[in-house]
């Protein structure tokens, strides 16, 4: 028992189950202190609500930040791309699937500026998208200038509708036999290649039992209130893709090599143009979805939507253990940063804490996070 | 006053300048503690000599009983029987040729009509010391220079332009450099990402990565180069000096190149890593790779290559087949002085 134990626990990714355990605290704490409110379908539907936006910016930030970058500017381009789209489709008409699409591909275009600017003329990304944040939120202020209405009906569905309940079963069976899927698929071809098993198949199989677990009670919960939200849907697609970019994909191991030591990699053959024009592109476009699920949500394009969102991404990837000097991070790990960020601030609200206040417990929190993860990394180096 | 492997980045005249502040220190009474691998040194510096190996002190001398045989016995753990592998004779097969190339950058001549040729299944060592454009002639080759070059160069007989590291590879051609530290290690990551830096296409099936296929081939280099890591997720970080060389090593041989260019590839390696790359670039060169070799080290210059080149300020000015030259001639046309 004790030395299937201590497999056990050197098998698991000790951050992992911190943050994990740290979620279900936070969420256990303010549901007692809020008198149960916090695991009511509604509630937790809102939290997935209120965390969207900052998960899926997160993810993009998470490669950004492993690239050795910084992107400042995804926020007032959220803002300006969401508020284009309104004035496209409300102001001028233009056919809303249209209009989405040229403002997708528009925002992977203004990514890849950025990246351009960074790589060829040197600058340093940090300025490069700070000048974008002040020129974007400029563009924002203008068009939106007045509150633009967005009334078309799949537009608002996309952050208001929530799923039909068969369409939540179905999504919750994919959810279990994708991940069955993948454990047997990762073992045989390792087995096929004659390779040692990372972990022996009994802990695997105990990672299918947990993950099912916890989706079967979120995707229950969430049934037996409206559904489940649509936007989470898309933050679970952008989490799910990304994350196989940056494992199974060429493009994302040169990612993680140029954040690591950008001259190794480029004397190991590595194009540092390519791979940094991709990695801003593929930010701003996910900031240009992020756009169009804010104007979603409020139905209408304000001139103030994503403020200060570039810095709520920047900390869930912190938070997630992404390092910001390159090369290391996790999309996963970002986006439970996300969520972590976001249970404090729901379960906040549900006391009755001030918005003000909020903020500063925020901000103490995140420092406080990088300094355990600078503490626990002190053991571990020489 | 304790010294950790001091003369690694120091030219051999500012050596001579260490040991006598060594020798001033000593006559003051200040006591010495000097870190190093370099036998040489601690021959002509040591009062008392302790060997450690592994964590343990194994040995000690004094200054009367030094036995270099004993010494390395004791830091690898095993009998050296020859420093240096035996030859196989060379092709005659031009592989690179250098023609009159000269490489100007912000107006100064950094090499100066250069004309060389390697051949398949050769080494050729390069002698010279720092600053006579070693480092130069190998980013010129690859492609990773500054500045203009003038003159020809050919690769298999065809004309060769060297542009990126990419198209040299693309072309057989790879580099190792000098600088793990700063052009070689990717130190947030783990040894397999490291190897497969430079061959990920190799291991690209519709646009996905096989990571089976790239953990298997990272295996088979683990084994054929003898590195010491406990497993391939290890990160490179924390391998010693030696195996984190190797594991570079084999980043830029998985991609099967016709051309290595080896920038001192034993600094900062210990001798019984040395030896075991000594017997790799001979193994390379037996199987029709041609190794262009350069060191700081003179003797292991003459000892490895079929034939030495002595570079000095930008221009080669001596070559001699193995084995008809010796340090003292080297190191002579080396500095500037002497025919």
């Amino acid at each position: 028992m004790n030395t299937q134990l201590t497999e056990l626990w050197n098998a698991t990714n000790k951050r992992v189950l911190f943050m994990l355990v740290l979620l279900v605290f936070i969420l256990v704490v303010f549901n007692i202190l809020s008198g149960g409110f916090i695991f009511h379908a509604e509630n937790i539907a809102n939290l997935f609500r209120q965390v969207t936006v900052v998960a899926i910016l997160s993810v993009g930030m998470t490669f950004i930040i492993v690239a050795g970058h910084i992107d400042l500017s995804v926020g007032a381009a959220l803002g300006m791309f969401g508020a284009v789209t309104a004035m496209l489709i409300t102001q001028m008409q233009m056919d809303p699937i249209l209009a989405v699409s040229l403002i997708l591909i528009a925002g992977f275009l203004v990514g890849c500026i950025h990246g351009a600017l960074v790589h060829y003329l040197n600058i340093p990304a940090f300025v490069v998208t700070l000048g974008g944040l002040i020129a974007y939120r400029g563009v924002t202020q203008y068009v939106a200038r007045q509150s633009i209405p967005v009334r078309t009906p799949w537009i608002k569905a996309i952050a208001q509708a929530y799923t039909p309940d068969y369409l939540s079963y179905i999504l919750l069976a994919i959810i279990i036999l994708s991940v069955i899927a993948v454990t047997i698929i990762n073992r045989n071809r390792l087995a096929k290649a004659n390779l040692p098993m990372h972990t022996p198949g009994w802990i695997d199989i105990l990672k299918i039992v947990i993950i099912s677990l916890i989706s079967l009670t979120i995707v229950m919960t969430l049934v037996s209130g409206d559904g489940i939200p649509i936007q989470a849907i898309v933050l679970l697609i952008a989490a799910v893709i990304f994350s196989f970019i940056a494992g199974k994909t060429p493009f994302g191991h040169y990612v993680y090599a140029i954040g690591g030591n950008k001259q190794a990699a480029q004397y190991s053959g590595i194009s540092i143009a390519k791979n940094t024009i991709l990695v801003f592109g593929l930010m701003t476009m996910l900031a240009a979805i992020c756009g169009i699920i804010t104007i979603s949500e409020l139905s209408a394009a304000a001139p103030d939507i994503g403020d200060l969102k570039e810095l709520e991404a920047i900390a869930a990837c912190v938070i997630g253990g992404a390092s910001l000097m390159g090369g290391s991070g996790v999309i996963g790990m970002s986006v439970l940063g996300a969520l972590i960020m976001a249970s404090i601030k729901n379960g906040m609200s549900m006391i009755g804490i001030v918005a003000q206040t909020q903020k500063i417990i925020l901000g103490s929190v995140l420092v406080l996070a990088v300094a355990l993860d600078q503490w626990s990394r002190k053991g571990k180096n020489s | 006053m304790i010294f950790d492997e001091p003369t690694a980045a120091l030219p051999e005249q500012e050596v001579e300048i260490l040991f006598s502040l060594i020798e001033s220190l000593k006559a003051e009474g200040i006591a010495v503690i000097y870190i190093s691998h370099k036998l040489n040194e601690i021959r002509q510096l040591a009062d008392k000599v302790t060997v450690l190996r592994n964590g343990k002190s194994i040995s000690h001398f004094t200054k009367e009983n030094i036995d270099m045989p004993a010494i390395v016995r004791d830091m690898i753990g095993r009998s050296l029987d020859k420093v240096y592998p035996v030859q196989r004779k060379c092709t005659d097969d031009v592989l690179l040729k250098l023609d009159n190339v000269t490489l100007k950058h912000r107006g100064k001549d950094i090499l100066r009509n250069i004309s060389l040729d390697c051949k398949r299944g050769e080494v050729l060592g390069i002698a010279g010391l720092l600053g006579a454009g070693r480092t130069a002639l190998f980013s010129l080759i690859y492609g990773v220079f500054r500045g203009t070059f003038t003159g020809k160069m050919f690769l298999n007989g065809s004309p060769y332009t060297p542009t990126t590291p990419s198209s040299s590879i693309n072309n057989g051609v790879v580099l190792v450099t000098e600088d793990r530290k700063k052009f070689g290690l990717i130190t947030p990551a783990n040894v397999e990402r490291n190897m497969t830096a430079a061959a990920l296409g190799r291991f690209c099936s519709n646009g996905i990565v096989d990571i089976p296929q790239a953990l298997r081939e990272c295996s088979m280099y683990v084994d054929k180069l003898k590195i010491k890591t406990p497993s391939l997720t290890f990160k490179i970080a924390n391998l010693s000096g030696g195996n984190q060389q190797k594991v570079i090593l084999s980043r830029f041989l998985m991609v099967n190149p016709k051309l290595i260019l080896l920038d001192d590839p034993t600094r900062g390696v210990d001798v019984g890593a040395k030896q075991e790359i000594y017997a790799l670039i001979h193994q390379l060169a037996a199987e029709g790779i041609g190794i262009v070799f350069v060191s700081s080290e003179l003797p292991e210059v003459l000892g490895v290559a079929h034939r030495v080149l002595v570079l000095q300020g930008g221009g080669i000015k001596a070559e001699y087949m193995h084995g008809t030259t010796n340090e003292e001639e080297v190191l002579g046309i080396a500095a500037g002085v002497g025919a």
